[in-house]
């Protein structure tokens, strides 16, 4: 190591250590509680108390628990002779040592996968059968087995041959009936069990089939191949190993690179191992975790990490500039093909960008705001818009951001503590401003001509002990919500919405109008305008096209419709009685 | 000719054994030892301060308790940063949102953390991705080897020598734009 090396460790290690916490004195008063193998012993003498968060595992699990309590830890250190050792390996490596009678001595993970499968479960001195049931239950609980083509590998290793076959073939028929799409491999190890030289964190049994991969291709390193899966492996070697596969990882970060999503926490991925299809690939899917439904689809070949197919910069990429505009694109599916750009290929404005937007627009800086934060929003697997949420000492705001133009869409302000003594009684501090009053201020605060709005609410209220007025209003190009302190005209909540797709000027579709969507509802309905109350109608986006939303009341039945903005076509009827 | 990372991890081992006898000094020396990389890991993460601290004091908690469990595979401190990851993972996942890490709001709040500090914690925590970062605090903080990186991370030696190579050059040049001779 290089001088200069040690030196950027020791200034980080330095770092780390300034910036630590130093709970000592929490974890030693933590750690004054009975140690866990002091509990252990103890249940099992008096109780067979099972703690609450193994409720949730199988029945087996259950099994395990209980006969582990009730044979107490005794068996465990008996030093009784291990007969044979049982791996099961998925990616999570366990190795189970179980003496003639079948109970397990030791279970040991060998990787950092099988640390958390075999946490909280006691399995020593259990019957084998019931262990690996339980170690089934947990692999299935952890997400793993549960695709088609996912592969476990029981290994028995025993110098006695008729008894590692017979519980090869029972494992095998437990395992069987415990998992649904999964393969279930088994093998034979006929040998001095626990002979096999040791290799840190590779079972027996995945060391044997490595070995059987590298009788294939003898430039294949143990190393390299035991970091791969059972279902790699299998694979492998049924394509006659021609080489080194990247592995898992290596494929999901080629697919995240290409994606340019590499800088972002936000995306998470799944990779699945197709090394026996030509050319050999691995599937990767990128999804954000809170939008399941939109998944990004890549292969990525299995020895030179290539991209095969899928979309690149899935969030700021330049690309295709015909991929459609609101309202005439074909509706996204909701996995984009993989070797189509999908959505996401105009140009974003970005997080950053919608964070100045938003500011600018509130009049403040992000010096000024005690947090600032963006994001994209997602409705039934389709971009929507961006959010942003910022706040100051005084006032809360959200804002909705166009996710190409920049245009405001929406904004909100909340002001936290409105300005007049919160403790005086409400009701008796003062007599409200007249409705014209509140107008003037809401308009001027909107700053719209009160000849330009048509006020369709305006109601004295009463929110949190404060007397209100509450007001809704609308221009040609927008919608707002108000509310203000009725005693002296604070503004205390202040939302704005811009009709969406107004200001995608290039791309503009014409769309209907509000007029026409209304009659096309009433038309539906079969009510006269006269007749409609509190009618709204909004335009919205949904399931990747524009649609007005349209609601009104006629007596006690409330309608609402989804009118296609294009074609105005009734979408969606509903009433309500 | 033993090398200087094999006695101090001959130390760490004599302490998880002392610890896991039931011997508080023990646990308190091994704290202080590796208190800054089990953080660091911890909150490369979680990113989240006080979630980190909370991981930090599961896993001395869990060391207490199950230290008997380190049945001397792999070094104890790729054994306790294995804990620390898990752990934080499951953290992780319990975290209702992913929000990005307040530096300046929590992690910067400790007063011993100077100017230098702050210049390679963000870019640490905020210039790297995500296994670049756990990368570097596993080798440069917690003291593994590539090998042992590897194994933890369960990706390719050869991956994580690249990584750690591109990490540290864009730690450097963050060094060098604020000024630092690291």
């Amino acid at each position: 190591m290089s001088e200069r090396d040690a030196k950027l460790k020791r200034r980080l290690w330095t770092a780390a250590e300034h910036a630590a916490p130093d709970p000592l004195e929490r974890i030693l008063s933590a750690c004054e509680e009975p140690r866990k193998e002091e509990q252990q012993m103890k249940n099992a003498r008096t109780t067979n108390t099972i703690k609450k968060r193994w409720v949730s595992l199988t029945a087996a699990a259950m099994l395990v628990v209980l006969v582990g309590l009730g044979a107490g830890i005794q068996g465990w250190r008996s030093g009784q002779t291990v007969a044979s050792v049982v791996s099961l390996d998925v990616n999570p490596s366990i190795q189970l040592q179980v003496n003639r009678k079948e109970r397990v001595l030791s279970a040991e993970p060998l990787n950092a996968d099988a640390w958390t499968i075999l946490k909280d479960m006691e399995l020593e001195g259990t019957q084998l059968n019931v262990a690996v049931n339980a170690i089934v239950g947990s692999l299935l609980q952890n997400g793993y087995l549960t695709e088609a083509g996912s592969a476990i590998l029981i290994s028995v290793e025993d110098s006695d041959a008729q008894r590692a076959g017979r519980l090869e073939a029972e494992l095998n028929q437990t395992v069987s009936a415990a998992v649904e799409k999964a393969v279930v491999l088994s093998q034979v190890l006929t040998r001095d069990a626990g002979q096999t030289p040791e290799t840190a964190g590779v079972s027996a049994g995945k060391a044997a089939l490595v070995q059987s991969i590298q009788a294939l291709n003898g430039s294949l390193v143990f190393e390299d191949l035991a970091a791969l899966s059972v279902e790699e492996l299998w694979q492998l070697r049924d394509a006659g190993a021609p080489g080194q596969p990247i592995g898992m990882s290596e494929a999901a970060y080629a697919a995240q690179a290409y994606a340019n999503v590499l800088e972002t926490d936000s995306f998470v991925w799944e990779a699945d191992a197709e090394l026996d299809e030509i050319p050999a690939h691995y599937e990767v899917e990128l999804y954000q975790p809170h939008n399941k439904d939109l998944k990004y689809e890549y292969r990525v070949d299995a020895y030179t990490g290539e991209i095969l197919t899928g979309p690149a910069n899935i969030l700021q990429t330049t690309g295709d500039s015909s991929a459609g505009t609101p309202g005439t694109a074909p509706a996204p599916s909701q996995k984009p093909a993989a070797d189509t750009a999908g959505i996401g290929t105009k140009n974003l404005i970005g997080e950053a960008q919608a964070k100045s937007v938003a500011l600018r627009h509130a009049g403040l800086q992000e010096s000024g705001v005690q947090y600032c934060n963006a994001w994209l929003e997602y409705d039934d697997g389709r971009m929507e818009h961006y959010e942003v949420e910022f706040g100051t000492d005084s006032a809360r705001y959200e804002y909705e951001i166009g996710l190409y133009d920049g245009a405001v869409l929406k904004s909100e302000q909340k002001t936290l503590a409105a300005p007049s003594a919160p403790s005086a009684p409400p009701a008796s501090s003062g007599t409200a401003i007249s409705e014209a009053r509140a107008k003037e201020i809401a308009f001027a605060h909107a700053g719209v001509q009160a000849a330009d709005t048509v006020v369709e609410k305006i109601k004295l209220d009463w929110e949190d002990g404060v007397q209100v007025y509450e007001l809704e209003f609308r221009t040609g190009s927008g919608e707002y919500e108000y509310e203000l302190n009725a005693l002296d005209g604070t503004v205390l909540k202040s939302e704005q919405k811009t009709r969406a797709g107004q200001n995608h000027s290039s791309q503009q579709t014409s769309y209907i109008g509000d007029a026409a969507a209304k009659a096309a509802a009433l038309s539906h309905a079969g009510v006269s305008a006269g007749d409609a109350r509190d009618m709204k109608c909004k335009l919205d986006h949904d399931d990747g096209r524009y649609i007005y939303e349209v609601e009104f009341d006629v007596g006690a039945v409330e309608y609402e419709y989804e009118i296609d903005a294009v074609t105005g076509a009734v979408l969606k009827a509903e009433q309500d009685t | 000719m033993r090398t200087k990372t094999a006695s101090a991890e001959d130390g760490l081992d004599r302490q998880l054994a002392r610890a896991a006898a039931g011997e508080q000094a023990a646990l308190e020396a091994l704290y202080a030892r590796t208190r800054p990389a089990v953080y660091a890991l911890a909150l490369s993460i979680v990113k989240n301060a006080h979630d980190a601290e909370d991981v930090m004091q599961d896993v001395y908690v869990r060391v207490w308790q199950g230290a008997g469990n380190y049945r001397g595979q792999g070094t104890p401190m790729a054994w306790l940063l294995t804990v620390t990851r898990n752990l934080a993972l499951d953290c992780r996942r319990r975290q209702a949102k992913l929000e990005p890490l307040d530096l300046e709001g929590a992690v910067f709040l400790a007063p011993a953390v100077t100017h230098e500090d702050r210049v390679l914690l963000s870019a640490l925590l905020e210039g790297l991705e995500e296994t670049e970062r756990q990368i570097v605090v596993l080798h440069a903080l917690g003291g593994l080897k590539h090998r042992e990186t590897a194994a933890l991370l369960e990706l390719p030696l050869g991956t994580v020598l690249a990584r750690y190579s591109r990490a540290v050059k864009k730690l450097r040049l963050a060094g060098k734009e604020a000024g630092l001779d690291v």
